[in-house]
C-alpha cells in the first residue's frame, strides 16, 4: 500500500477512535476534558501503530499523475459547491446532526432515546458521536459538520486513485475523473448523512484485504473498518456478515483470526454497549412475524424492488453497473466464476433487496427514500474493484487463455 | 505519490469547499434558520430536561422535526391527546382551526409572533 493511502486510513481510524471513545466517556459520565485526554492518547498510540505498518516503496509519480489528481479534485469541488445544502438533507438534520446535538450535551444526551416518533434512536453513533466531539471543540457546528463530510467525501476518490494509478493510469484516471465529475456522488455527499461515511469504511476494508500479504496489520485495519461499518449504520451489520463469509479464509485462518478479532473487537464492543444498553429496537427487526412469509411470497414486491433498482441504475449508476457486468462476464469467460470481490458487491445488493422485501414500511416509500443511498454506499467499492480487476486482466493473457479453453477437448 | 502533496491537496480542497459553502450557502438563512430564530424566546421556558409536544399548522410534519432539531437536547414529540406541555406553531396570517380548537381548552403560558409564525406554549 502507498504511504499516502495510510494517511487516509489514519483519518478513518481516527473517526472510529473519536466516536467510540467519546461515546464510552458519555456512558462512563466522564468530564469532557477526560475524553479529550483519552482521545489524544489513543491518537498518539494510533500514530505509533501506523508508523510500524509496512508500505510499498513509492514509485516516482509523474506530473500527469499529480495533474489528474488536482484536476479531479477541482472538478469535485465545483460539483460540491453547486450541490451544497446548508443543513443537509432531511435525514441529516432530523437524524444524524440531531443525534450529534444530543450527544454533544453530556448531561442530557440520553434524552435522545426519549424521543419516540421518527427518532431513529437505534441508528449507530459513528457519525453523530464524532460530530458531537468536534462540535464541543469547534463551536460553529454548521462549518465543522460540513468540513467533516467534505473531507470524507473527497478522501473516497483520492484513495481509489492512489490505490489504482500504479496498476493502470488510464483506467484509474478515467474512474477517478468520472467519480469526481459525478453530480449525484457530490449531491449525496452534501446530504451530510452517514451513507458516505459507510461507503468510505467499506472501501477501506476492501482495499486493506488486498494488502494482507504485505503485512498482517492490514487484517486488523480491514476488520477495524468493517467494525466501523457496523458502528456507522445498521446495514453495516449486513455488510460485516457477508464480508466475513466471503473473506473467511483471509480473516479466520489459524494465523490470522487473532488479527481479525483485534481489529473488530473495539467497534463491536461499542456497538454492543449501545444496542444492548441504550438503543430502542430496530423497526424492521421488531415487526417481523407471521406477515414476513406473506411478504416473501408476494411476487409483486420482487417486481417493485427490481423496478426501483433498474430505475436507479439507469438514472444514476449506469456506467459503473455496466463496468461491473463486464467484469462478471470476463470472470465467467476466464475462470467460469466471477471475481470474489464482485460477487461480494452483488451479494450485498441481494441482501439489501431482501431487507426491502420484509420491510414493514410502505415499500414504494422505503425504496424511494433509501435505495439510491444504499447504492451510493457500494459505488466507491464497486469502482475500486472494477478498476483493479480490469487493470489486472491482461488482454493478451486473457486472449491466450480463452484460446486454450476453446481448444480443450470436451 | 508523495504523501505530503496528496494530503495537502486533500486538505486544501476541503478548506476551499468549506469557504465556498460559508460564502455561498451558510451565510444565507433557510427555513430551518427562520424556525430557529422564531423558537429563541420559547427556549427560555423549556428546560433541557423537559419534554414538549408540538402541534404544527396543517399537521406540517417537517416543521415538527425542525422544532425537535432546534430545541435539542430537550425531548420534542408530535402532539397527542395526552400531551401536557404543548407548543403550537401556526402561520400568523392564516389561523389554523384545528389548532385553535385544541388550544381552546388549554392555559396559554406564552404567546408571540415572529418571522411570520405565531408560537403558543400551553399546558393542560
Amino acid at each position: 500500500m502507498q504511504k499516502a493511502s495510510l494517511y487516509i486510513y489514519f483519518l478513518a481510524a481516527s473517526v472510529g477512535c473519536i466516536s467510540i471513545l467519546y461515546f464510552l466517556s458519555l456512558v462512563a459520565q466522564l468530564p469532557f476534558i477526560a475524553s479529550v485526554v483519552m482521545i489524544l492518547l489513543a491518537e498518539f498510540g494510533l500514530v505509533k501503530w501506523f508508523y510500524r505498518i509496512k508500505t510499498a516503496q513509492a514509485e516516482k509519480a509523474n506530473t500527469l499523475q499529480y495533474g489528474i489528481l488536482i484536476f479531479g479534485l477541482i472538478l469535485l469541488i465545483s460539483n460540491i459547491a453547486e450541490t451544497a445544502q446548508k443543513h443537509g438533507a432531511w435525514d441529516a438534520w432530523a437524524i444524524w446532526n440531531l443525534h450529534a446535538k444530543y450527544l454533544a450535551d453530556a448531561a442530557h444526551w440520553k434524552n435522545m432515546f426519549l424521543n419516540t416518533v421518527s427518532a431513529h434512536a437505534d441508528y449507530p453513533l459513528a457519525l453523530p458521536s464524532t460530530l458531537a466531539f468536534l462540535n464541543n471543540i469547534f463551536p460553529n457546528a454548521l462549518l465543522t459538520n460540513y468540513s467533516f463530510h467534505i473531507l470524507i467525501l473527497l478522501s473516497i476518490p483520492v484513495i481509489i486513485y492512489l490505490q489504482t494509478c500504479q496498476r493502470s493510469l488510464l483506467l484509474s484516471g478515467i474512474a477517478f475523473l468520472l467519480l469526481c465529475k459525478d453530480d449525484f456522488f457530490a449531491t449525496i455527499g452534501n446530504y451530510q448523512m452517514a451513507d458516505t461515511l459507510l461507503a468510505f469504511f467499506l472501501l477501506l476494508a476492501i482495499i486493506a484485504i488486498d494488502h494482507v500479504e504485505e503485512d498482517k496489520k492490514y487484517i486488523i485495519l480491514s476488520t477495524a473498518m468493517i467494525g466501523c461499518c457496523i458502528w456507522a449504520k445498521n446495514e453495516g451489520a449486513v455488510l460485516a456478515i457477508l464480508y466475513t463469509a466471503f473473506y473467511y479464509k483471509e480473516l479466520l485462518s489459524k494465523g490470522t483470526y487473532k488479527y481479525s478479532l483485534i481489529g473488530i473487537a473495539i467497534p463491536l464492543i461499542a456497538y454492543g454497549i449501545f444496542k444492548l444498553g441504550f438503543a430502542p429496537g430496530n423497526d424492521i427487526v421488531n415487526t417481523q412475524g407471521a406477515d414476513t412469509l406473506n411478504k416473501l411470497t408476494d411476487w409483486q414486491r420482487y417486481k417493485t424492488i427490481y423496478n426501483y433498482w433498474n430505475d436507479n441504475i439507469h438514472a444514476h449508476y449506469y456506467t459503473i453497473t455496466c463496468t461491473i457486468m463486464l467484469c462478471v462476464l470476463l470472470g465467467l469467460i476466464k475462470s467460469k466464476i466471477p471475481d470474489k470481490k464482485i460477487m461480494f458487491i452483488l451479494s450485498v445488493c441481494i441482501a439489501y433487496s431482501m431487507v426491502y422485501l420484509i420491510s414493514p414500511h410502505d415499500l414504494d416509500w422505503h425504496l424511494k427514500t433509501s435505495l439510491y443511498r444504499l447504492i451510493h454506499q457500494l459505488m466507491p467499492s464497486a469502482i475500486y474493484i472494477s478498476v483493479i480487476y480490469l487493470a489486472g486482466s491482461n488482454p493478451i493473457n486473457f486472449r491466450a487463455r480463452f484460446a486454450t479453453n476453446q481448444q480443450r477437448p470436451l | 505519490m508523495k504523501p505530503l502533496i496528496v494530503i495537502a491537496a486533500l486538505l486544501c480542497s476541503t478548506i476551499l469547499s468549506t469557504m465556498l459553502y460559508q460564502n455561498n450557502v451558510a451565510s444565507k438563512p433557510d427555513y430551518i434558520d427562520t424556525v430557529n430564530i422564531g423558537l429563541q424566546p420559547i427556549k427560555a421556558f423549556i428546560e433541557k430536561n423537559n419534554s414538549v409536544h408540538v402541534l404544527a399548522y396543517q399537521n406540517h410534519e417537517e416543521l415538527i422535526y425542525i422544532t425537535r432539531f432546534c430545541l435539542a437536547p430537550s425531548v420534542v414529540e408530535p402532539y397527542n391527546s395526552n400531551t401536557d406541555t404543548l407548543l403550537s406553531i401556526e402561520q400568523t396570517n392564516t389561523p389554523d382551526s384545528t389548532i385553535n380548537s385544541i388550544l381552546s381548552t388549554r392555559h396559554i403560558l406564552h404567546s408571540y409572533s415572529k418571522e411570520g409564525y405565531t408560537y403558543k406554549l400551553t399546558s393542560k
